[in-house]
């Protein structure tokens, strides 16, 4: 679910990219949401914002209105190295930076560009295939702390939680959402809440109620647009797990019935997250065929998102065995440990 | 027939696609709105879930939610997903419950308010099921069993086809009106997609009465003109359509009809001119280019044709320009090869053993693809079974009871034929008598015939039973048939059909009586036929892991599932996959017998995977951690696993795990706690072993025993521990080890092996041992080395033995003139050795190896001061190998060390041919090198140690010689080497570098000395 977001934040960001025109204009673009470019020299950037000159005249740009950054003196593999990564090509991106030159990172810019890159994709690989996480995370680390001005810093951050919670530090992985949260523009700024509240939701217990109180802010939100849509059914998804952990079936499971209604199910990340949040409510609730009938969406339908399938396939295994069907149980987690043998889902019991 | 051709004309899209757009009109007025129903549906009928789609289906239509023109179509939709699970299951019972189900859920569909469309979908579905329970019957009525005919499957297979033609013209008439109202429609009015598949449903209906025509001749197959008379009938319907849509793509598979009816009426020349017209046309669609070669296959292979031959080609060349296709697609021609193959046997009176196998590999992936032909398949490959030469009469039984009656009359006789074979030979090892052996040998023989002629009796009588049951005999008593069925295969060594069989029940009926035993039949014939396979056969393989590993999860608290993961453990290991043992170990309940006995084998064969891995890691590696683990992992796992056994008795498996502990306690290099686990009470090996326990009554096990037990004793003396035992104990192991490997070839060989790495073990221990404690270690090594020179004649060995003796030598000379006489006598052991290897007749044929002896036993001699000895030996390696600098070395200084100072420095022994000295001696060896280093200054650091060796020696050797000569003589020679040394350092004056400078000048300043010591005046004072 979070890798669907973290390449939203990419695409964003950083993926929807045309660099043919611009590479000859001898000058960094910054490309808009709306469809425009700005065309100048970069001079500064923030995790918030952009400083850029255009014809002698410094201008900032919000990181808002963004959806991509291309430098004028950026290698020309940068737009390959994005497109794998749009990909999640992560091998195939890093071999790619691995071949750029000494030379062609004269620009700081370009050079914590590269070396952005180059920790995000060692995360999402690490993440992926579960060995090498502690090196990704201290590369990662390195990053967040030398460039406190990156126009990448708050997804080195949310990088840098995913990694813990990975680690099984949901606790630490929180104190980094939590720096998200400080983002000047809403989305930004909820997404990280949301984030927080996962990771504290994960820890249970007394963490739940701050959760909840989190996921509430984000419902309540009144700032708009799309992405703050999708959070917010984020954030009920996310409170219907809560209220499912604290015995509250019956409403967890009308909540996530509401999130299937009110959605297309186009967002195949979204639709999954719910359905095995609805699983899981039904599995609490000791209705084990209604809890096959929510993860088997995910699996036949939803399974895009590595981690959401894998924790699908978990639970399909169990209740496939369960149910007395025990050739599809095994058939689950055969795919369960060949697909995903890095995520923690293949290690549980 | 129909239903199958229809598919191939167009694949309809399903009902929630056909219903999508105007039910989804509904989506916002309830709750679930965005809830993918027809992706979800599409996706499980996909996956073959039917049954968890008929739950969802289930859910769907109590749930409030659900908007009624949707709960409406729920049972059509249930009934298609009825007729889907149909096709899936193999036998005729389950098929039929299916259909059955799927008739119910279509007759409970409510139309009379309903659209017109779906009106009309609903007749289609109506008729295609009752077409289909109506194909079951059928088959079952013309089934030729050899048991005349089954009255009651004619009469229900009549009754089905006369209400599915009657369903198919009402279809027929239903949408002819309803194309006729879309036609009289204003242009814009039309639908043009629905029309069409009103088209296409309405052809397919009319095609199919004709079609049923055709099957209702088959029920009346002796009235021959009434047959021939309906079969005419239905050519002449379908030649009629076929002219009518002769432009569409209808017109093939109508080509295919009227071929069938000419092949049922036996003209068979006609209907292979309908199939090859029809396979003319490419590309054709997989499906019905297969249905047109099955058919045009059992047309070649008919007796009127008899050209099975034809047949068979035919179909083996279909199969390979269509290996990509799906089994349900390339089943029919499959099992069409089959009979062909069958008919060609039965033609040519021999059956060929190539045939069997591909018959056998066609029909199981027709099974395990879950074809719809899979119940033919069985039926099949039941017949095709080896060896069966009982024929039973069959013709009397009229149901599956008596037929099942008779089948355990027979298999209870047969068991008690075995416990007869039991009993006799248990008497035949009890009698002595040749005589009276043969005699009951031959008893022996008469009465496994007799046993295998039932077990085949009784086969052919379950088969028979199988073929007459019916929906109303109980499943379960079916499905013992099955499984004595399967049992009878496996008595009978046909591993292949019973672990088919037994694996189809073990699986598809899982909650019945005889799944799991069925389960453990199938895990017992996929070993046989791994056992015959090995691992050159990964079906037996895969399929035994598979199913062990179903039987363990499905039941993991029964005896059977237990056993099954144990085998699945044990299995993986000799598989070398040892990982994936340790997945399955791990899946084990916890502190149960059958985790420990899994711990305890897992545990061992990681201890071999260390040793292993140890084994091949080179001398003076770094530790590795991952080694480590590895050892803790096993040692883990064998405590555990015998903590977890209790005290419980010893089985062969607890005690190779205790073996493999005390080798791990070994290999820390702690003998005492290798001795506490050999000798724990109640449990050790050597324990058990030494009071006759039966878990140590395997050779293989006593020898493991003797073997870890020496090693423990052994380097318990070495390290002088408490727990040692007297040596005296030791001589006794080696004593029983000798009996265990007996005088054998192959028993040296296994001492040897067993000695040699022992001995490399104590090298190690020696070498890292206290100095004190050497001497102790000494007399285990030579215990040792003395076990491999008495058991071993393999030079390579036996020189490694002389080897080690020097290299003991070495060791106890460097201890001080204390252990003197004991490296005198370890190079006496090494000298016997080699010069007993020296007399072995392979040696004189064995040039260079006898080189290598001559040099190793001349340089040994050298050292044992032998030097008359050493030199002949020389010789013989340096007169065909005068360039060897080493042995040249080695020769002069033998003459050296034996006071032939000149010949130390001139060289000695002329060749007879070329009057040179073969020995060089160190001035030759000086020049030799030293032309070599003009030639090519490269080699100066090759050779210029050799070189500075050499001259200083002939300085060395004037030297000593000069000092057993007197006066004038001894004054001369001194003189000699101070010149050797001045000349040397005239040419070469930095002298080799630091260290042989420093031997030169210390060499001069004694030459010095001795001349002044030996001048006429006495030595100088003012020199000193």
């Amino acid at each position: 679910m979070k890798m669907h977001i973290v390449t939203s934040r990419l695409a964003w960001v950083l993926l929807s990219f045309t660099a043919g025109p611009l590479a000859s204009s001898q000058a960094d673009t910054i490309k808009l949401q709306d469809g425009t470019s700005i065309r100048g020299e970069i001079k500064a950037t923030t995790p918030n914002d952009i400083e850029i000159a255009v014809q002698g005249e410094s201008r900032k740009v919000s990181l808002a209105q963004v959806q991509q950054v291309v430098f004028d003196e950026e290698p020309s593999s940068m737009k390959l190295i994005r497109e794998f990564v749009a990909d999640r090509q992560w091998e195939q991106a890093l071999q790619s930076l691995n071949r750029v030159e000494g030379d062609e990172l004269q620009d700081p810019f370009v050079q914590q560009e590269v070396a952005f890159y180059r920790a995000y994709c060692q995360a999402q690989l690490a993440m992926q295939t579960g060995s090498g996480i502690n090196e990704a995370a201290k590369e990662m680390f390195t990053f967040a702390a030398q460039h406190r001005d990156s126009l990448h810093w708050y997804l080195a951050t949310e990088s840098l939680g995913d990694l813990a919670m990975r680690l099984g530090r949901p606790d630490k992985a929180a104190d980094f959402y939590e720096a998200i949260r400080a983002a000047t523009w809403p989305a930004m700024s909820l997404r990280g809440t949301l984030l927080k509240a996962d990771s504290l939701a994960l820890q249970g217990g007394e963490q739940t109620s701050q959760a909840m109180t989190l996921y509430g802010t984000i419902i309540d939100s009144k700032a708009e647009g799309p992405e703050v849509d999708r959070l917010q059914q984020l954030a009920l998804i996310g409170k219907a797990r809560c209220q499912s952990d604290s015995g509250a079936f019956q409403e967890a499971i009308d909540t996530l019935h509401r999130v299937i209604a009110d959605n297309e199910a186009q967002d195949g990340a979204l639709f999954a997250r719910a359905y095995n949040a609805l699983g899981t409510s039904f599995r609490a609730a000791g209705k084990p065929e209604d809890a096959l009938l929510a993860f088997l969406h995910v699996d036949l339908l939803f399974h895009d998102n590595s981690e959401d399938h894998a924790q699908a396939l978990h639970h399909l295994s169990q209740l496939w065995d369960e149910l007395g069907k025990a050739d599809r149980a095994q058939d689950a987690r055969n795919r369960l440990r060949n697909r995903y043998a890095g995520s923690n889902w293949a290690k549980k019991p | 027939m129909i239903l199958l051709l229809w598919k191939y004309v167009q694949k309809r899209p399903s009902r929630w696609q056909r219903w999508g757009p105007w039910w989804l009109l509904w989506m916002p007025l309830v709750v679930q709105g965005a809830e993918p129903f027809e992706a979800f549906l599409e996706a499980l009928r996909q996956e073959r879930y039917f049954d968890t789609a008929l739950a969802y289906l289930d859910r769907m239509e109590s749930s409030p939610d659900t908007p009624p023109p949707l709960r409406q179509q729920i049972p059509l939709e249930r009934a298609r997903l009825a007729r889907s699970a149909a096709e899936q299951e193999s036998d005729f019972g389950s098929r039929l419950r299916f259909l059955e189900k799927a008739s119910k859920d279509i007759s409970a569909v409510a139309t009379e308010s309903s659209e017109p469309e779906f009106q009309a979908d609903v007749a289609v579905e109506r008729w295609e099921i009752l077409g289909a329970i109506a194909d079951q019957w059928l088959a079952r009525a013309v089934a030729k069993n050899g048991a005349g005919t089954d009255e009651n499957a004619r009469s229900k297979a009549d009754e089905a086809i006369t209400q599915a033609r009657t369903a198919a013209l009402a279809s027929v008439e239903q949408l002819r009106v309803l194309l006729k109202e879309m036609q009289d429609r204003p242009r814009e009015r039309q639908d043009v997609a629905l029309r069409d598949r009103w088209r296409t449903d309405f052809i397919a209906a009319q095609m199919s009465v004709p079609g049923f025509t055709m099957k209702s001749a088959q029920l009346v197959e002796g009235d021959e003109p009434e047959y021939r008379k309906r079969l005419k009938e239905a050519a002449d319907a379908f030649g009629q359509l076929s002219e009518k849509y002769g432009r569409t793509p209808y017109y093939l598979p109508l080509l295919v009809k009227r071929g069938q009816c000419h092949q049922l009426l036996r003209e068979h020349q006609d209907a292979l001119s309908f199939y090859g017209e029809v396979l003319e046309n490419a590309p054709l669609p997989a499906a019905l280019s297969a249905l047109a070669t099955q058919l045009s296959m059992e047309c070649w292979s008919s007796k009127e044709e008899g050209k099975s031959q034809k047949a068979v080609d035919q179909g083996e060349a279909w199969l390979r320009s269509h290996a990509s296709e799906a089994i349900q697609v390339t089943a029919p021609v499959r099992l069409a090869l089959v009979k062909a193959m069958q008919a060609r046997s039965e033609a040519s009176g021999k059956t060929r053993e190539n045939d069997l196998a591909r018959a056998k590999q066609l029909l199981s992936q027709i099974i395990r693809g879950h074809a719809p032909q899979a119940a033919q398949a069985h039926e099949l490959l039941a017949s095709l079974r080896t060896g069966d030469t009982s024929t039973p009469n069959l013709d009397g039984l009229a149901s599956f009871s008596e037929a099942k009656l008779e089948a355990d009359a027979v298999l209870s006789k047969a068991q008690a034929s075995e416990s007869g074979i039991g009993l006799i030979r248990s008497r035949l090892e009890q009698i002595k008598d040749p005589q009276e052996q043969a005699a009951l040998q031959q008893e022996i023989d008469e009465a496994q015939r007799g046993l295998r002629s039932q077990y085949a009796e009784a086969s052919a009588l379950y088969r028979r039973a199988l073929d007459l049951a019916s929906p109303g005999d109980s499943l379960d008593d079916v499905n013992r048939v099955r499984y004595l069925l399967g049992y009878l295969q496996f008595q009978q060594e046909d591993y292949y059909d019973c672990a088919v069989l037994s694996e189809f029940l073990a699986r598809h009926f899982s909650d019945g009586p005889t799944a799991r035993a069925s389960a453990r039949l199938a895990l017992g014939a996929y070993y046989k036929l791994f056992e015959s396979g090995g691992t050159k056969s990964p079906f037996a393989t895969d399929h035994l892991i598979d199913v062990a590993r179903y039987t363990a999860l499905r039941w993991p608290n029964d005896e059977e599932g237990q056993a099954a993961a144990l085998t699945l453990i044990r299995f993986l290991i000799s598989q070398g996959r040892i990982t994936d043992a340790q997945d399955y170990l791990a899946q084990l309940p916890e502190k149960s017998q059958l985790r420990a006995e899994a711990e305890l084998a897992t545990g061992t064969a990681l201890v071999r995977e260390f040793l292993k891995a140890k084994g091949e890691r080179s001398a003076g590696a770094a530790p590795d951690p991952e080694l480590a683990r590895l050892k803790e992992a096993a040692r883990q796992l064998l405590r555990d696993g015998l903590q977890g056994r209790g005290s419980g008795p010893a089985t062969s498996t607890s005690v190779v795990a205790s073996l493999a502990l005390a080798q791990l306690a070994l290999d820390d290099r702690d003998a005492a706690a290798a001795i506490d686990i050999l000798q724990e009470p109640g449990r050790g090996p050597w324990t058990l072993l030494t009071a006759g326990d039966p878990a140590t009554a395997d050779p293989a096990i006593r020898e493991d025993v003797y073997r870890t037990a020496l090693r423990a004793q052994l380097f318990a003396s070495m390290n002088g521990s408490p727990a040692a035992r007297p040596t005296d104990d030791i001589a006794k192991i080696l004593k029983e080890l000798k009996v265990q490997f007996g005088d054998s070839e192959q028993g040296r060989a296994r001492a040897v092996a067993m000695y040699v790495g022992l001995a490399r073990d104590l090298k190690e221990q020696v070498a890292e041992a206290d100095p004190a404690k050497q001497g102790a270690g000494l007399d285990s090594f030579v215990t040792v080395l003395e076990g491999i020179a008495s058991n071993s004649k393999d030079p390579d060995i036996l020189h490694w033995v002389a080897r080690t003796y020097q290299e003991l030598a070495d060791g106890a000379a460097s201890q001080g003139p204390a252990a003197v006489s004991k490296a005198t006598g370890l190079l006496d052991h090494a000298s016997q050795i080699l010069q007993e290897l020296l007399k072995s007749p392979d040696m004189q044929s064995d040039a260079k190896r006898r080189l290598q002896m001559e040099m190793a036993l001349a340089s040994l001699k050298r050292r044992q001061k032998d030097y008359s000895a050493a030199i002949p030996l020389f010789v013989s390696v340096l007169k065909d190998n005068p360039n060897l600098l080493n042995v040249q070395k080695d020769a002069a200084y033998t003459y050296q060390e034996g006071q032939a100072y000149t010949y130390a420095i001139k060289g000695g022994r002329p060749d007879p041919k070329t009057s040179k000295n073969i020995i060089w001696g160190w001035e030759k060896i000086g020049n030799v090198v030293a032309r070599q280093m003009r030639r090519d200054p490269s080699m100066k650091e090759k050779f210029g140690g050799i070189f500075h060796e050499a001259r200083w020696n002939v300085a060395s050797c004037r030297y000593q010689e000069a000092l057993t000569l007197e006066g004038e003589k001894r004054l001369r020679y001194l003189e000699q080497a101070r010149q050797a040394i001045t000349a040397t350092t005239a040419l070469y004056p930095d002298l080799g570098g630091p260290t042989w400078k420093t031997k030169y000048e210390q060499l001069k300043g004694d030459i010095d000395q001795a001349i002044r010591d030996a001048s006429p005046d006495g030595p100088s004072r003012g020199d000193t």
